[in-house]
């Protein structure tokens, strides 16, 4: 039984790779199958976002991880050489780790983003449906989530600044005791601005006052607030008024002035206001930001300290990994306790066979017994062999678990002179299904 | 050791604990302001013993010189302080006024104490409690408006210069830092003003003048005019923000040149 993660992220591929390998959710059941009908493959999960296209499979040996690097571009539609350089390749404890820190937000573009976590369990879920994960990667994923849980609660990665909208209001409140009661201003329209409003009136903003040069925007933007469109000429007279501006128009010129924001200033007798200039180019004009009391941040401010609010959060990171190292290692307990099924399944089977066989020359020998005496001398015989196997069986579940075990598992096989993986599950030919079950009876 | 040096002792090291577990505070993700205010009153309650054994030791109000007077004013500093609601959760805050009050007594507890000193016949008046009470109570409101003036200036400085850092993320908002600093000169200036005006009556009933220009009455007028400019400035004209607060630093340099540069560089008829 071999763990592995093959795959590539926003750090290992240049994002048109990215693309051209990501598998769409659509397609994730046909992706999952057609991986698991591969012989050497016994369970796979694939995570695939828009940073990152993961494979975490099950295979035989090592040897097996190159079929699903081929199968990937296979799937795809891309040239080997393409991609292979830009992929990483984990297994064992480096693979159940790699997961834990993609989960815990570690591994993300923006650290301790929570989405992530989200994209771990739709992952699992598509699999659990395509049934191509076992005991393994049930027992890998159902730890992978609970590190993405415990990391969000119990340190403050997820806390920083993510969006622009955050920091707009981490921002106010330091120039603002409260937002409450605030007014806000709102010149042009876009996504961004529309987030740093939604954001600002969270957290208790009160008055919107929207203005666009088409009216109907602006009505459509203010009905959505409850605030008030504001035409395009009354802006200096809406600048007297508001505390947060918020401007992302699509004009070449500068729309708020030095002279505009001056007199705005004095009708605002030095209460101090927030520009958020969201606009490229820019619609404040730089030197509006020299004013006594305007603090005027553009988008690549905010930027800044997002950047910034990484550097806080290593700290936090810290706390992460504690969790992710304590996570790991209980699941390398379960992980290595698996190791021990094959084992213990060759032990019982070499026994049961034994049994069996002498059984029946006993029978030829005994000649006439009844059915009631045969069964007798079967029920005898078969707790004979579960008494001897029992305490070897415990024994070999300990040392499977434990990282530093006094025999190892190949010594046991030679002591008894078996040798579990191949006979039970190549030759018997029976179906994976039974394979992977195996895994929760023991 | 005698109960002043005890007391002594213990107000030092609880204001000392105080300015420790909000400079903790600062640099942690916990809030430990609260404890800081609880070993902040516990300190008032030990320097307040100390002002009472020197008071029964001189057997009269102890002011009567620059190390009473001293001790007077830090503790009124932080007892405004812990009483002030809105500035109670400014670990920032805190920590300044913890450290300069700190400072203050330890300064206070350096200067000799004669207790030897019986007034000039020409000292003894009922004005003269209500006198030195007063202006140091005007005193003690305008080092916090200080304090909370510095806060604002390094918070608009860090605003400016696009710093959002831990620092400027401690500091209370520029809001809550201008309404401080105002509400304390609000407290300080009429306290002042009322040192100003019982001094002089003071100084008629001991020397027959109500004012005669001697260098405290000189640089107290001129602190009482900076401060009545800053009242001007917000009341009248409704100005808030970097002249304001500028303002406000001003005054605090005058109010340590009327209190203590007065007394180092010229001899008037104050003793302190």
């Amino acid at each position: 039984m071999h763990l592995v993660v093959i795959g590539l992220n926003h750090k290992t591929a240049p994002v048109e790779l990215r693309e051209r390998l990501s598998i769409d959710a659509s397609r994730l059941e046909e992706a999952l199958g057609a991986l698991v009908s591969i012989a050497a493959v016994s369970e796979c999960v694939i995570l695939s976002t828009c940073n990152r296209t993961e494979v975490y499979a099950c295979t035989r040996t090592r040897a097996d991880d190159a079929q699903i690097v081929d199968w990937i571009g296979a799937f795809c539609g891309v040239p080997v050489d393409a991609y292979e350089r830009h992929l990483y390749s984990w297994a064992g404890h480096k693979a159940a780790e790699h997961l834990f820190r993609v989960a815990a937000g570690i591994d993300s573009m923006v650290i301790g983003e929570a989405q992530i976590l989200g994209q771990v369990k739709a992952a699992y879920a598509a699999a659990k449906r395509a049934h191509s994960t076992g005991s393994v990667l049930n027992s890998l994923f159902h730890h992978a989530v609970s590190v993405g849980k415990r990391v969000r609660s119990e340190t403050a990665i997820g806390r920083g600044a993510f969006s622009v909208g955050s920091v707009a209001v981490q921002l106010a409140e330091s120039i603002f005791e409260g937002l409450q009661g605030r007014t806000i201003l709102v010149v042009g329209a876009g996504k961004t601005a529309e987030l740093a409003l939604t954001h600002l009136t969270c957290a208790g903003a009160g008055r919107v006052l929207v203005a666009n040069r088409t009216k109907q925007k602006a009505e459509a933007l203010a009905a959505e607030y409850s605030g008030l469109a504001v035409a395009f000429q009354d802006i200096p007279t809406a600048l007297g008024e508001a505390d947060i501006v918020i401007t992302s128009t699509g004009s070449t010129e500068p729309i708020i002035t030095r002279r505009m924001m001056a007199q705005a200033m004095s009708a605002r007798r030095g209460r101090p206001v927030f520009l958020i200039d969201i606009a490229v180019p820019r619609d404040v004009e730089a030197s509006v930001g020299e004013l006594d009391s305007v603090f005027l941040y553009n988008i690549d401010d905010l930027r800044a300290v997002l950047e910034r609010d990484t550097h806080i959060r290593r700290t936090e990171i810290e706390h992460a990994e504690a969790v992710i190292a304590q996570e790991l290692q209980r699941f390398m307990v379960r992980y290595r306790a698996l190791d021990a099924v094959p084992v213990i399944t060759a032990m019982r089977d070499k026994f049961e066979e034994i049994r069996r066989a002498e059984l029946e020359k006993l029978r030829s020998k005994l000649g006439d017994v009844s059915a009631e005496q045969f069964e007798a001398i079967e029920a005898a015989t078969r707790s004979i062999v579960n008494k001897i196997c029992h305490h070897p069986m415990i024994r070999i579940k300990d040392y499977a678990a434990s990282p530093d075990p006094p025999v190892s598992l190949e010594q046991i096989c030679e002591l008894f002179g078996i040798c579990p993986g191949e006979p039970p599950r190549g030759e018997t030919g029976r179906p994976k299904a039974d394979t992977k079950g195996s895994g929760e009876e023991n | 050791m005698d109960n002043a040096a005890i007391l002594l002792a213990a107000t030092m090291s609880l204001y000392c604990a105080a300015a420790a577990v909000c400079l903790w505070s600062l640099r942690g993700e916990t809030d430990r302001t609260r404890l800081a205010l609880a070993l902040a009153a516990a300190g008032l309650a030990a320097h307040a013993g100390m002002i009472i054994d020197r008071g029964i030791e001189l057997g009269r109000v102890p002011l009567i010189n620059l190390h009473d007077s001293v001790s007077f004013a830090a503790w009124a500093t932080m007892a405004i302080y812990v009483g002030a609601r809105r500035a109670r959760r400014s670990a920032a805050l805190g920590a300044a006024v913890s450290l300069v009050v700190l400072a203050a007594v330890a300064f206070g507890s350096a200067i000799p104490r004669d207790t030897n000193q019986a007034l000039v016949p020409a000292l003894r008046s009922r004005w003269s409690t209500i006198h030195v009470v007063t202006s140091l109570l005007g005193y003690a409101g305008f080092v916090l408006a200080f304090i909370s003036a510095v806060g604002h200036i390094a918070q608009e400085k860090l605003l400016k210069a696009k710093r959002i850092d831990l620092v400027q993320k401690r500091l209370p908002s520029l809001d809550a830092l201008d309404r401080f600093a105002y509400s304390m000169v609000a407290l300080g200036f009429p306290m002042f003003t009322l040192g100003i005006v019982t001094g002089s009556l003071w100084a008629q009933s001991a020397w027959g003048s109500y004012w005669s220009w001697d260098p405290k009455e000189t640089w107290s007028l001129i602190t009482w005019l900076v401060y009545a400019a800053y009242l001007h400035v917000r009341i009248l004209l409704g100005r808030r923000g970097k002249p304001a607060n500028r303002l406000l630093v001003a005054g605090f340099a005058c109010v340590l040149m009327t209190y203590l540069g007065v007394n180092l560089l010229a001899h008037g008829l104050h003793k302190y």
